[in-house]
């Protein structure tokens, strides 16, 4: 790996094998308690209608700033707001923005890695220099510019973090699919009349899907963070959507007269991405062959 | 791992705990927090954001002029009442046509590089402003000067092309600061280093954080200022404003968020100042677009916002309504009471009136980053809500608001605070004539009653003349005016003097001490 | 080619793709510089001949070749907003944003070394596990909240740190490090909870080669054989990625500028977007991005050197 590769999201460097012999003989805690979180925040996400004691948008000026207590269990905010029923319905901005920005830099990172690796030539180095035209910037920043020049908002924050991602996806699929082009049995479909669309279907794709799986577990993560930090910017999504990133800002402003504004969100955004991350890192070891060497 | 494994290894171990204590050796040292009391001649004063430029002819900004009000003067200044009262022009007088005003300049006025006063400043000043390369957006409501003739070294005439009551109010502005003579004919950059004739001359300035300004020793006004350094300390945050406030950080603050207002007032070494300020805050109506063509809608729109509840919430207990587009504070403001007292079902009825009985859908723009109107948006949003409207809100940064919404005319409504200018006729040129306001309202009877008011000169005709308009202007609902909010000053206990010149929105520090 | 040279020519095309990257991009922003000059009172005729004063009405191509022009020679224009040339503004700002990142990675280098090899010398203890966990929940912890966090139990709760601002090393060394402790800190903590886990994975793979083993059966001492041997080997690669950092901490300082107060780049560029203040904007994207080049071509370099083991294909 070139070390101009590292992302804030990029995966974190495989265990040694040394570790990972030892870590084989243990169940993969990760996995368990990643998965557990990710189902938690995605069921408090889907049943929010149902779980959220408010209307997360329903102003109230007399129960204003009121601090955690029966009525509110995690208080109210400047408008009157229940904090716990915006943190609930932010739970599906953050999986929604989640979901759509890795399909979007998964679906065109991929396609264009695929094209990339499995084309080389002239066409793999116009691709390869775009995706490093992207990578040169740091990834915030390339959000923030892209958000800048779309405005703000939820779809256009979307749309930035999948841009934001397209590279990391990229690369991986056009190692995959380079590893697998020049292999002989590759070769051999080919002499076959097997179309290329077919080859990439049949034999390139299923060779990604494992890393493709680990990357996009990892990517959720950092487009929460990442939509958390437009928003918070005020960015990303708009009022009165509730959003985390966007409870945070707005509790910058009463800090110190509601501070509860400022501690749950934040909560919300570090268990959620915690859960994406730790699934991450349960999935490799699960999946990674390297690794699967060593342990199986 | 085996059983000999030892400590992490010392070299680690000693860089570490040399680092620990390095760091709170230097902070320690650091003695107390910047929050210490600073000298009794060093005033630290915490402004919500830095001014864009010192040059008083190259902005609009109001955060620029409460700066550059005290490095610079004017011919006249707004008194506390918002009289105009003599600064470097000891007395004036008018033609009887109206047309020509003479100046007396004060004798013994210094600028900061050492030049005397002379008409000549006065001359070249605003012949500057006039000059379209200047690129001053103020060019045009400085008024119709046709020339400015030196009389005599200490008298100026201004002479104008039509009679033009405004004036004095706009040579009283922040922008109708006097600079001098040889410097402009230098080409000299006032905008990073200013020379003017004021109380303080320009000390540091770092960008986004603050502002030193230094007292200048020959100021005309004797044994003025009494404060030997003012720090202007730009600020943001709002709960840092209050937290340095309370911690003794800042001497004042500007603009407390009402929510502070318990924790401040509980200080017994803060006092709060509350003033109500000369914005007129509004939830603007596009009149062009589709629905809101027809007054039934754009009053149901009135009747369906609750604008005391909104104003209260958004910017302030203090805050007071007003059902017309001038200031509360104006000598120029009528009452008209609530011609559209809050009544959802009025609304409502309005609405299928107006054939819109099944529901109304309608975009509302709110500026970033100014939260209390985000917030009044909000509000508004579930307000309208109750009588089938739905608004779709829209957060949008400054600049795009400026550039599409206020001048692209692109958005059904919006919410925004207007300024206040010290002559009504800052506030209302241009309304009526659907082309030169941003709401689109025409009414060709309001447009000729401003006329009519501008080059009138008897104040209480004037004063009947805006009455008249503002009334039409309220009649045709072509906004839902909120009000006036208040803004919340915050002092230290021994700040005396501290002075807030509300006509023109700025502060001012000649007689401060603490 | 040898490898520096190849690396030094590759620069010079990403810069290209990074200055047109920002151009175009900005282009579709609505809005121009015009409008926001002239404010709210603007009349029709004094936007039209401003545009042409401006230039803005020449064609798209123009101004590009234009403005790269102005970049080769450092000129990024004259801001509109604040009305003074955007370099100066830029290079006012650009030691805060170096500050806080050089400082955040201070921080997570302090912290992350010593934990990451105490708990690689006893991996699978109940330390290493705590040093794992909190690594993961490090990494989880978005940098604006810890900021949040730190400014309502640190800052407000003791006379230790401002709240707010930024006082300049050579005003006040001491005053300099109080304003940038938390800060550096909030940011620095994410990184060293990455850091963490390459320091152990590194002195953990080490610790099982051959020539450790091998000095062990001859009798060293294990801590002599960590310091002399297994540290030297390990670090090397922990800390040229360190290095890296810097620049991911160039952009992960704009957000927590934001939370501090502090007159930084990302401040700058955000006070740009609000203003549709293009030219900051792309002034300030434009550094960033080639500070974070520069960084990792430094970064690549010095890997190359010291590090005789990577060959560059």
């Amino acid at each position: 790996m070139a070390l101009t590769e590292h992302r804030p999201w990029a995966p974190a460097p495989p265990v040694p094998p040394a570790a990972a012999v030892r870590r084989g003989r243990r169940r993969n805690l990760p996995l368990l308690v990643g998965g557990a979180l990710v189902c938690l925040v995605g069921a408090l996400a889907a049943l929010a209608p149902l779980l959220a004691p408010h209307d997360p948008t329903a102003i109230n000026p007399a129960d204003r700033l009121l601090p955690p207590g029966p009525g509110h269990l995690l208080g109210t905010d400047r408008l009157g707001r229940d904090v716990l029923s915006r943190i609930l319905f932010g739970g599906r901005v953050a999986v929604v923005v989640g979901a759509v920005a890795v399909s979007v830099g998964a679906g065109i990172g991929v396609t264009v890695g695929l094209i990339s690796g499995y084309q080389a030539g002239r066409l793999d180095a116009l691709l390869m220099r775009a995706i490093d035209g992207l990578m040169a910037f740091p990834a915030l920043l390339l959000a923030i510019m892209v958000v800048a020049a779309l405005g703000p908002g939820h779809l256009q924050a979307m749309a930035a973090i999948g841009v934001v991602l397209i590279p990391v996806f990229a690369r991986l699929a056009r190692a995959q699919a380079l590893a697998v082009r020049t292999q002989e049995y590759i070769t051999a479909a080919r002499a076959l009349g097997a179309r290329d669309l077919s080859i990439v279907r049949f034999h390139v794709l299923p060779n990604v899907a494992g890393p493709l799986l680990v990357q996009s577990t990892v990517a959720f993560s950092g487009a929460v963070l990442a939509e958390a930090a437009l928003s918070y910017l005020g960015l990303g999504t708009q009022p009165p959507t509730p959003s985390w990133g966007g409870m945070l800002q707005e509790a910058r402003d009463v800090l110190f007269v509601g501070p509860w504004m400022a501690i749950w969100p934040g909560a919300a955004i570090a268990t959620t991405v915690l859960g994406w991350n730790l699934l991450g890192d349960g999935l490799r070891d699960l999946l990674d062959p390297r690794l699967r060497r060593w342990t199986g | 791992m085996t059983g000999r494994t030892p400590r992490a290894p010392t070299v680690f171990r000693w860089l570490w705990k040399a680092a620990v204590l390095a760091l709170v050796g230097a902070l320690a040292a650091g003695g107390p927090p910047a929050g210490a009391q600073a000298p009794r001649d060093r005033f630290v004063f915490a402004l919500s954001g830095g001014p864009d430029t010192l040059d008083p002819h190259g902005t609009a900004a109001t955060l620029s002029f409460m700066v550059m009000k005290s490095l610079y003067d004017t011919l006249v200044e707004p008194d506390d009442a918002g009289r105009l009262v003599p600064a470097l022009a000891e007395s004036w007088t008018v033609s009887p046509d109206g047309l020509a005003w003479t100046f007396k300049l004060r004798s013994g006025v210094r600028f900061h590089h050492g030049k005397g006063l002379d008409a000549g400043d006065v001359k070249a000043t605003l012949e500057r402003i006039l000059d379209p390369a200047t690129r001053s957006p103020r060019r045009l409501q400085i008024g119709p000067i046709r020339a400015v003739e030196v009389v005599d070294p200490l008298t100026v005439r201004i002479v104008l092309a039509e009679r033009y009551a405004p004036i004095l109010a706009a040579l009283a502005e922040g922008w109708g600061a006097i600079l001098p003579a040889d410097l402009i004919a230098r080409r000299h950059d006032f905008s990073t280093r200013p020379v003017g004739t004021g109380p303080f001359t320009l000390g540091e300035w770092q960008r986004d954080s603050f502002i030193r300004l230094q007292r200048f020793d020959g100021y005309w006004m004797s044994g003025l200022p009494r404060l030997r350094e003012v720090v202007i300390r730009f600020v943001p945050e709002r709960a840092v404003k209050i937290a340095g406030l309370l911690s003794g950080e800042f001497d004042a603050v500007d603009a407390i968020d009402p929510d502070d207002l318990p924790r401040a007032r509980a200080n017994p070494d803060v006092r709060i100042i509350t003033q109500l300020t000369s914005l007129v805050n509004v939830l603007a109506i596009n009149n062009s677009r589709g629905p809101l063509r027809d007054v039934r809608v754009r009053r149901a729109l009135w009747h369906a916002v609750d604008r005391r509840q909104v104003l209260k919430t958004a910017y302030g207990p203090d805050s007071v309504p007003s059902a017309v587009f001038m200031d509360v504070t104006s000598p120029f403001w009528v009452d008209l009471g609530d011609p559209y007292p809050f009544d959802p079902d009025r609304a409502r009825r309005l609405l299928s009136e107006a054939g819109y009985g099944g529901g109304l859908t309608l975009d509302l723009a709110l500026p970033q980053p100014y939260q209390p109107h985000i917030d009044a948006g909000q509000l508004v949003q579930a307000m309208l809500a109750k009588v089938g409207v739905t608004a779709r809100t829209r957060v949008v940064e400054w600049g795009f608001w400026l550039s599409r919404v206020f001048g692209g005319g692109e958005y059904d409504l919006t919410i925004i605070g207007h300024t206040g200018k010290l002559d009504p006729e800052g506030r209302l040129v241009g309304w009526g004539d659907a082309a030169r306001n941003y709401v689109r309202y025409e009414n060709q009877k309001v447009a000729d009653l401003i006329h009519a008011g501008r080059i009138t000169a008897n104040p209480e005709h004037r004063r009947r003349i805006y009455a008249e308009a503002l009334k039409l202007m309220t009649e045709d609902a072509m906004m839902v005016i909120l009000g006036s909010p208040a803004r919340y000053v915050g002092l230290r206990a021994p700040v005396r003097e501290f002075r807030q010149v509300y006509a023109v929105d700025t502060y001012d520090f000649r007689k401060t001490v603490k | 080619m040898p490898f520096v040279v190849r690396r030094l020519l590759a620069v010079a095309p990403t810069v290209l793709v990074v200055a047109t990257v920002t151009f175009v991009a900005l282009q579709i922003v609505p809005g121009d510089l015009a409008e926001i000059m002239l404010g709210v009172d603007a009349r029709p005729e004094d936007l039209a001949r401003l545009r042409r004063e401006l230039g803005l009405d020449r064609p798209l191509v123009l101004r590009y070749v234009e403005w790269l022009g102005h970049l080769a020679r450092g000129d990024l224009g004259t801001s509109v907003s604040y009305r003074e040339p955007v370099s100066r503004l830029i290079a006012a700002r650009l030691p805060v944003t170096l500050s806080v990142a050089f400082g955040a990675m201070l921080i997570a280098v302090t912290l992350a070394l010593p934990l990451g090899v105490v708990a690689a010398r006893r991996a699978w203890s109940p330390m290493d596990l705590t040093v794992l966990a909190g690594s993961q929940v490090g990494l989880a912890i978005p940098t604006f909240w810890l900021g949040i966090l730190l400014l309502l139990w640190l800052a407000a709760a003791t006379p230790l740190f401002p709240l707010q601002g930024y006082v300049a090393l050579r005003t006040d060394p001491v005053q300099w490090l109080r304003h940038l402790f938390l800060p550096a800190l909030a940011l620095g903590a994410e990184r060293a909870a990455a850091l963490v886990r390459m320091v152990r994975a590194a002195v953990l793979d080490e610790l099982h080669r051959e020539y450790v083993r091998t000095a062990r059966s001859k009798g060293l001492r294990d801590r002599d054989v960590l310091r002399r041997h297994v540290l030297r080997n390990a670090l090397i690669p922990v800390i040229t990625v360190a290095g890296l950092q810097l620049g991911y901490l160039m952009g992960g300082a704009i957000v927590i500028e934001q939370v501090f107060g502090l007159p930084g780049l990302g401040r700058l560029l955000l006070q740009g977007i609000y203003a549709r203040d293009l030219l900051i904007v792309q002034g300030a994207v434009m550094t960033i991005a080639l500070m974070f080049a520069l960084l990792n071509l430094a970064v690549d370099l010095v890997y190359a050197a010291v590090d005789p083991r990577i060959t560059y294909a």
